[in-house]
């Protein structure tokens, strides 16, 4: 009896500090508890580490979104304008392993074959601009003509003014546009591209830029000198532009 | 504080019925007070400490089981008893009558203490609903007397 009184003070006391702490202690064990036990079914959100990145991939994922659409828009002005058709492309980087027959006659020799889906036909082109066209295709080589040499024939078109003609190089090496519409003379500085109408070349490719204009030979057409854009001399990495296989 | 095993299942299963009984009848409105009763019991004619660590412990079980503030009911029980034993510390009754008193008080203070500690706004239960304690805890000594005495009857009868 006495010894229970003793302790009598000890319980009421520790029933007041339950009382006053207990909610909040029962309340912190249990969150720390249920959270442990969470845990163990689903991915710890990892903090602040966590909420950084998953702040990240919204971030980019609206970016994405803005760079989707902004895809679409251009896509959508291309076909309006008719500038650039290239569907369905696919492009194969190549690097030029050497030259042959000189700078200007010869044809350029890369490194990628049929092993890499390359057909003879295939338009090859630079940064600045059109290069020339695959004309032989070995295992893991290709010999690509360029349009400076005589011979190799592209259908352009004038950037601004649209006059439409031939470009091609003539034996001393210097590019010229034949068979131009008197009626839409050209400008000097002009931009020359590809266009798609002689079956062979996409549309906007650049060729190079009107340096001047000439009269024709027979006085019914006039001829263009164009500079072209591509430095054939220092030119390493090209792009080849492999045809849509689906296509017709 | 010794424990037998007998006394210690004996207050478990009436935690057990005590919880069941409350969530299921409503705490303070119906369910009839056993666990202090029990351990009036226990502490009258086993251990003495029945009536403070065992009413800090079996209160501690019955707050978390029936989610009430810890140790509120613990701290009631405790001090219902303690008011019991000095209020009818000076009296000479004895056995039964001693313990339906102690049982009585003890539980009425405990009930009505509890209301006071647990009740969130404090005071919240404080008015005539008070009076439900007094069914709640009386009913099932009512009920326990009159068995016993249907006991004792039938025993000395068959004697």
């Amino acid at each position: 009896m006495d010894r229970s009184r003793k302790k009598l003070p000890v319980y009421i006391l520790l029933s007041i500090l339950l009382i006053l702490t207990g909610p909040a202690l029962l309340s912190g064990v249990g969150s720390r508890l249920g959270a442990m036990f969470a845990g163990l079914f689903f991915r710890d959100p990892g903090g602040d580490d966590g909420y950084y990145t998953r702040t990240l991939v919204l971030e980019l994922m609206l970016e994405n979104a803005r760079l989707r659409e902004a895809a679409m828009k251009t896509s959508l002005y291309r076909e309006l304008l008719g500038y650039v058709r290239l569907p369905e492309t696919r492009a194969l980087v190549a690097r030029v392993l050497y030259r042959t027959e000189g700078l200007v006659g010869g044809g350029f020799v890369l490194d990628r074959g049929s092993r890499d889906s390359v057909v003879t036909g295939s338009v090859c082109l630079a940064a600045a601009g059109l290069v020339g066209i695959v004309d032989q295709v070995g295992d893991r080589t290709c010999t690509v003509l360029p349009i400076t040499l005589p011979g190799v024939l592209v259908s352009a078109v004038c950037g601004e003014s649209g006059a439409m003609g031939l470009v091609s190089s003539s034996a001393d090496g210097r590019l010229g546009m034949s068979h131009v519409d008197q009626a839409v003379p050209p400008r000097v500085g002009e931009q020359v591209l590809t266009s798609r109408f002689g079956g062979v070349y996409p549309d906007g490719i650049v060729i190079g830029t009107v340096t001047s204009v000439e009269e024709g030979a027979r006085g019914l057409d006039i001829s263009l000198r164009v500079e072209p854009a591509v430095d054939f001399r220092r030119l390493g990495e090209v792009l080849i532009l492999l045809p849509y296989q689906g296509a017709p | 504080m010794r424990v037998s095993f007998r006394d210690a299942a004996a207050v478990a299963l009436t935690v057990v019925i005590q919880f069941l009984m409350e969530v299921t009848l409503g705490r303070l409105l119906f369910a009839p007070n056993l666990l202090v009763p029990m351990l009036v019991f226990l502490g009258m004619n086993r251990d003495s400490g029945w009536g403070i660590q065992g009413a800090f412990f079996t209160g501690l079980c019955l707050d978390l089981l029936t989610h009430q503030p810890p140790g509120t009911s613990s701290l009631s029980m405790i001090l219902g008893i303690l008011a019991a034993r000095s209020l009818l510390s000076a009296t000479t009754a004895a056995g039964a009558v001693s313990f339906y008193s102690h049982a009585a008080i003890a539980a009425v203070v405990s009930d009505i203490l509890f209301i006071l500690l647990a009740s969130r706004p404090p005071g919240l239960f404080l008015g005539q609903r008070m009076l439900l304690v007094f069914p709640r805890v009386l009913v099932p000594l009512l009920f326990l007397a009159v068995v016993q005495t249907a006991v004792v009857h039938a025993r000395s009868r068959s004697a």
